[in-house]
C-alpha cells in the first residue's frame, strides 16, 4: 500500500497527530506533519500566557496517556517526567471535611472513614470491581473500531478477546459491566455509597467534557474507560514536569533513518504548503526539536 | 404433594390474566387472585361518577402481541379496537400541528411546516418500521443470560447477531444509534420542524423518569413503534367499553379454559419451604397450595413483601432494592359537559378524534423534565390527551365527554410536601396548562379524578406509581429485566416465576411477558 520512504503528510500536530508521526516514523515512512499554530500540542500545550506564568493552556491532566505508548516511544527519554503524585483528587466541600482520593484504595477507604464508616468498607469493593472491569476492558482502547458492515478478520480476533476476557470475569463483575455500560453515573455511585462529597467526585470523571448531566443515562462509560486506562474511577493525579505541553514537546523519534519532520505555521506565512528551499530548513526534523522555549521553538519552524 | 392448584398467578391484570390463559388451556389447574374487585390492573375500566366509564390508567392499545389477540380468540370474548386517528399538537403561537393516518394529508401538513421534513417523514416512517421488524422477534425470545449461557441462549444470541449482519447498513448504525442515543438528538438527525419533534420526542419519555435530551430515550421510540393492530405497524387504537374491556375479554378467554378467577383476594405472602413456593396466604389468612406459585405483580412486592428478604439470597435482595421504579406519570381523568375548544382550531373537528399533544417545542419538554429532576412536579407538563366519548359514545351519557389526561412530570419522591397534600395543586396545573390552549375546558368540566404517582401506587399496586413496573432502561431490559441473572421468568425459589412487566420485554398492554412466562412453565414442568 504505502511504501517504505513514502510521504505522509499529517493535519494537525496535537498529540495524536504527533503520536501517529512517531509510528509512521518509526515505520520507514516519511510523515510531514502541519500545524496551524505556532507551537505544536494541540490542545495538549503549555504555554506563557503571562509573563514567566506557563500554563497548561486547555488540558492539564496528562491522565488518559496510555502507557502503552509513552514507553513505546520513550517519551521519558525525550525529557517527559511525570511529577508523581499518590493523591488523585482532593474534593473540597463548603460546608465540611475536605476528601481525598488515593492511587491506593486502602488509604482512601482510611479517608473515608472520617466521613462513613459504611462508605469506608464499600470502596474496596467498589474499587477492586472496576480493577477487574478494566483488565476486561483495556483491549478496547487499542484496537480499531470494528465496521459492523464487513468484519475483518482483525475485528473477529478483536471482538474474540474482548469475549474471552468478558467470560473470565467473575459472574457478578460481567453483569456489572453489561449494567454500568448505559447507567448514569449519578445512579451507579449512589448504589455504592452515601456520602454526597464521594459520589459527586466519583461521578464528576463520568461527565468530564459531555454535555451530559450526572443524571444522564450512559455517563458510567467515564469511569469505565478510566478504569481500562488504569484500573482506577478517578483521573490520575500526576502531571508531566513543565505541563501538558511536554508531552507533545518532549516526543521526537529516534530512529536513525527517521524522515519524519515538522513544520509550524508563523505569523504571515501560510501554512502547509512547502516552499522548496524556504530558507533552506523548510522541514525540520523531529529529532532536532529542541526543549529549551517555545520561543526557540517557534523560531526553529 | 396434594395441592389445591397447579398453579397459582398473583395479580390479575393483563399478564396475569394472559399467564393464566394460556397455562390453563395447557391443561393446567389455574387460580388467579386479584386485590381489587375489578380485574385488569392498570388496563381497567371504572365507572367513577355515574354514567362516565373511565378507562382510569392505561388509556390506549396498540402494543397487544397480535398471537394473543389470534389464539385466545379475544374478538369473541368481546375485544373490539377502535382507531385512534392521528395525533394534534396546538401550539402557543395559535399555529398547530396534525399528523392523521391519511399520508397525503400528512404530507400536506408537514410541508406547511417544512418541505424538507415532509420528505423526511416518509423516510423515517420507513426505517422505523424496519427497526421495529428487527426487534420484533425479541419480545417472544426469553432473555438469554450472558453470563451463563445455554445452548438456546447461545443460539438466539447467534440468530439476533445473523440478523443484524443482513440488516442494510443503514439500518445497522441506525439501531446502534437508537439504543444509545437520546430521543431528541435522534430526532434532530431527521427533522428540522420543533414542534414535529417535540411530539415525537414524547414517545421517548413516556413513563420514564428522562428527558427527551437524556440518552438512552431514543430506544423508548422504537418500543412505542412496535405497536401492530390487524397486521399494520404503529398504529395506536381505542378499544370499546374502554381498556378494561381487554382484560375482561382474556379473563374470559381464561375462565373459557378452566381457569378460576377470584376478586377482592389480595395476597399477603408466598409460602416457601425448602426454597420452594408451596402456595399463598391471603390477606384473610386463607391458605392455598400449589406446584407452582406465577407472580404478575412488581418484584419488590413478591419478592420483599410477599416472600420476605429473609428467605432469599443477600444479592439478589440487593439487586431487586435497587431496581428503579421511579413514577413520573400521573393522570387526570375528566367527565366533560361539552367538547373542549381550541383555540387554534376551534370547533368540534375530527382533529379531538385522535390523540391531543401537549408538546410544543423541545424546550419545553426538556423543562418540564428539569422540575421533575428536583423533586417538583411540572410547572408546564407534557400531556397526553383522549378524548375516547368521540369513538365510542357508550361510556359517557348522550352529548357529554370523557377526557383522559396522561401526565409528565409527577415525580413519585417530592422534594417538599407529599401528594397528599398537593394532589388537587398539581390537578390545578394540568387544567391551567389545557386551557391555555382551550379556554372553554374550565366551565365544562363536571368531575375530575386527579391521580398522582402515589394514587397509582395505592390503587394499582404499581410500586412508587412506575407505569411500567420498572424503569425501561437499558440497565433494566431484556436479560437484565428485573435483576441480572433472573430474567428469564424463574426466581431463586423454586416453583415461583415472574410474569408481569418487570420482565421481558417490559410494559404496556402488550401481554408478552405473560405469555413468555407461561411458555417457560409449561416448558419445565415436573410432577
Amino acid at each position: 500500500m504505502v511504501s517504505r520512504g513514502a510521504r505522509v503528510v499529517i493535519v494537525g500536530a496535537g498529540h495524536n497527530g504527533l503520536v501517529a508521526a512517531c509510528y509512521l516514523a518509526k515505520a520507514g515512512l516519511a510523515p510531514l506533519v502541519l500545524e496551524r499554530r505556532e507551537v505544536v500540542g494541540g490542545v495538549a500545550v503549555t504555554e506563557e500566557f503571562h509573563r514567566g506564568f506557563l500554563c497548561p493552556a486547555v488540558l492539564h491532566g496528562a491522565g488518559p496517556l496510555l502507557p502503552k505508548i509513552a514507553a513505546e516511544l520513550q517519551l521519558e527519554k525525550h525529557g517527559l517526567s511525570m511529577i508523581p503524585s499518590d493523591v488523585r483528587v482532593l474534593a473540597l466541600d463548603p460546608d465540611g471535611p475536605s476528601l481525598r482520593i488515593y492511587d491506593d484504595s486502602a488509604r482512601t477507604a482510611m479517608e473515608l472513614t472520617r466521613l462513613s464508616a459504611r462508605d469506608a468498607k464499600t470502596y474496596a469493593a467498589f474499587h477492586s470491581s472496576f480493577e477487574q472491569l478494566g483488565r476486561a476492558l483495556a483491549p478496547v482502547l487499542s484496537m480499531t473500531p470494528p465496521d459492523v458492515d464487513d468484519l475483518s478478520t482483525a475485528d473477529y480476533l478483536n471482538l474474540g478477546k474482548l469475549g474471552l476476557n468478558f467470560r473470565s470475569l467473575d459472574k457478578k463483575d460481567a453483569y456489572r459491566l453489561l449494567r454500568w455500560g448505559p447507567m448514569a453515573v449519578a445512579d451507579l455511585v449512589t448504589e455504592w455509597f452515601e456520602t454526597d462529597l464521594l459520589c459527586a467526585t466519583i461521578a464528576a470523571r463520568g461527565i468530564f467534557g459531555a454535555s451530559a448531566g450526572p443524571w444522564s443515562a450512559g455517563t458510567s462509560v467515564g469511569l469505565l474507560l478510566q478504569a481500562a486506562m488504569d484500573g482506577q474511577v478517578t483521573a490520575p493525579g500526576s502531571a508531566p514536569k513543565g505541563g501538558i505541553g511536554a508531552i507533545s514537546f518532549g516526543r521526537r523519534c529516534d530512529d536513525p533513518h527517521r524522515r519524519s519532520c515538522c513544520r509550524n505555521s508563523c505569523k504571515g506565512r501560510r501554512s502547509g504548503r512547502r516552499g522548496p528551499g524556504r530558507r533552506g530548513r523548510g522541514r525540520r526534523e523531529c529529532g532536532h526539536f529542541q526543549r529549551r522555549s517555545q520561543r526557540n521553538f517557534t523560531e526553529a519552524g | 404433594m396434594n395441592a389445591n392448584y397447579d398453579v397459582v398467578v398473583i395479580g390479575g391484570g393483563h399478564n396475569g390474566l394472559v399467564n393464566a390463559a394460556y397455562l390453563a388451556r395447557a391443561g393446567k389447574k389455574v387460580l388467579v387472585l386479584e386485590r381489587r374487585h375489578v380485574l385488569g390492573g392498570a388496563a381497567v375500566t371504572e365507572e367513577i361518577f355515574p354514567g362516565f366509564k373511565f378507562s382510569v390508567a392505561s388509556y390506549v392499545v396498540s402494543l397487544l402481541r397480535p398471537e394473543i389477540i389470534r389464539e385466545l380468540d379475544l374478538p369473541r370474548h368481546g375485544m373490539e379496537v377502535l382507531p385512534l386517528d392521528g395525533t394534534f399538537t396546538p401550539m402557543p403561537d395559535g399555529d398547530y400541528l396534525w399528523r392523521v393516518n391519511d399520508h397525503a394529508k400528512t404530507r400536506r401538513e408537514i410541508t406547511r411546516h417544512s418541505r424538507l421534513d415532509a420528505e423526511a417523514y416518509d423516510e423515517y416512517g420507513k426505517a422505523m418500521v424496519e427497526m421495529g421488524r428487527f426487534v420484533k422477534p425479541i419480545l417472544g425470545m426469553t432473555a438469554p443470560d450472558p453470563a451463563s449461557l445455554t445452548l438456546r441462549g447461545l443460539s438466539d444470541l447467534l440468530s439476533l447477531a445473523r440478523r443484524f449482519k443482513r440488516l442494510p447498513s443503514n439500518d445497522k448504525y441506525n439501531q446502534v444509534q437508537l439504543m444509545t442515543m437520546s430521543a431528541a438528538d435522534f430526532l434532530d438527525q431527521w427533522f428540522e420542524t420543533d414542534v414535529l419533534k417535540a411530539t415525537m420526542s414524547a414517545s421517548g419519555i413516556i413513563g420514564t423518569f428522562l428527558g427527551v435530551r437524556s440518552p438512552g430515550t431514543a430506544y423508548v421510540l422504537l418500543h412505542h413503534y412496535m405497536g401492530e393492530i390487524d397486521g399494520a405497524f404503529r398504529s395506536w387504537g381505542l378499544v370499546r367499553g374502554g381498556t378494561g374491556a381487554i382484560s375482561n375479554a382474556i379473563a374470559e378467554a381464561a375462565r373459557e379454559a378452566g381457569a378460576e378467577i377470584r376478586t377482592e383476594a389480595p395476597t399477603a405472602r408466598i409460602s416457601v419451604a425448602n426454597g420452594q413456593a408451596t402456595g399463598v396466604v391471603l390477606e384473610n389468612g386463607d391458605e392455598i397450595t400449589a406446584n407452582v406459585v406465577s407472580s404478575s405483580v412488581d418484584p419488590r412486592l413478591t419478592f420483599i413483601r410477599m416472600v420476605g428478604a429473609e428467605n432469599l439470597p443477600g444479592d439478589f435482595v440487593e439487586d431487586i432494592n435497587r431496581y428503579k421504579f421511579r413514577g413520573s406519570s400521573g393522570k387526570v381523568n375528566l367527565a366533560l359537559d361539552a367538547l373542549p375548544d381550541f383555540t387554534c382550531l376551534p370547533g368540534a373537528g375530527p382533529h379531538l378524534r385522535g390523540a391531543i399533544s401537549i408538546s410544543p417545542s423541545v424546550e419545553y419538554m426538556e423543562r418540564a423534565y428539569d422540575d421533575a429532576k428536583y423533586g417538583r412536579f411540572s410547572r408546564r407538563p407534557y400531556i397526553d390527551i383522549v378524548i375516547p366519548s368521540l369513538t365510542d359514545p357508550s361510556i359517557a351519557p348522550p352529548g357529554k365527554h370523557v377526557m383522559s389526561c396522561f401526565v409528565q412530570y409527577a415525580p413519585y419522591h417530592l422534594k417538599d410536601g407529599t401528594w397528599d397534600e398537593k394532589r388537587e395543586k398539581f390537578g390545578d396545573t394540568v387544567i391551567d396548562t389545557l386551557a391555555e390552549y382551550a379556554p372553554n375546558l374550565r366551565d365544562i368540566i363536571l368531575h375530575r379524578q386527579v391521580l398522582t404517582p402515589l394514587d397509582i401506587e395505592r390503587r394499582f399496586g404499581l410500586s412508587e406509581g412506575n407505569i411500567f413496573q420498572g424503569e425501561l432502561t437499558l440497565e433494566q431490559l431484556f436479560f437484565l429485566r428485573p435483576a441480572p441473572g433472573w430474567a428469564q421468568y424463574k426466581t431463586p425459589i423454586r416453583r415461583l416465576y415472574m410474569c408481569g412487566s418487570a420482565t421481558h420485554p417490559g410494559g404496556g398492554i402488550m401481554g408478552a411477558p405473560g405469555l413468555n412466562a407461561a411458555k417457560k412453565i409449561l416448558r419445565e414442568w415436573k410432577s
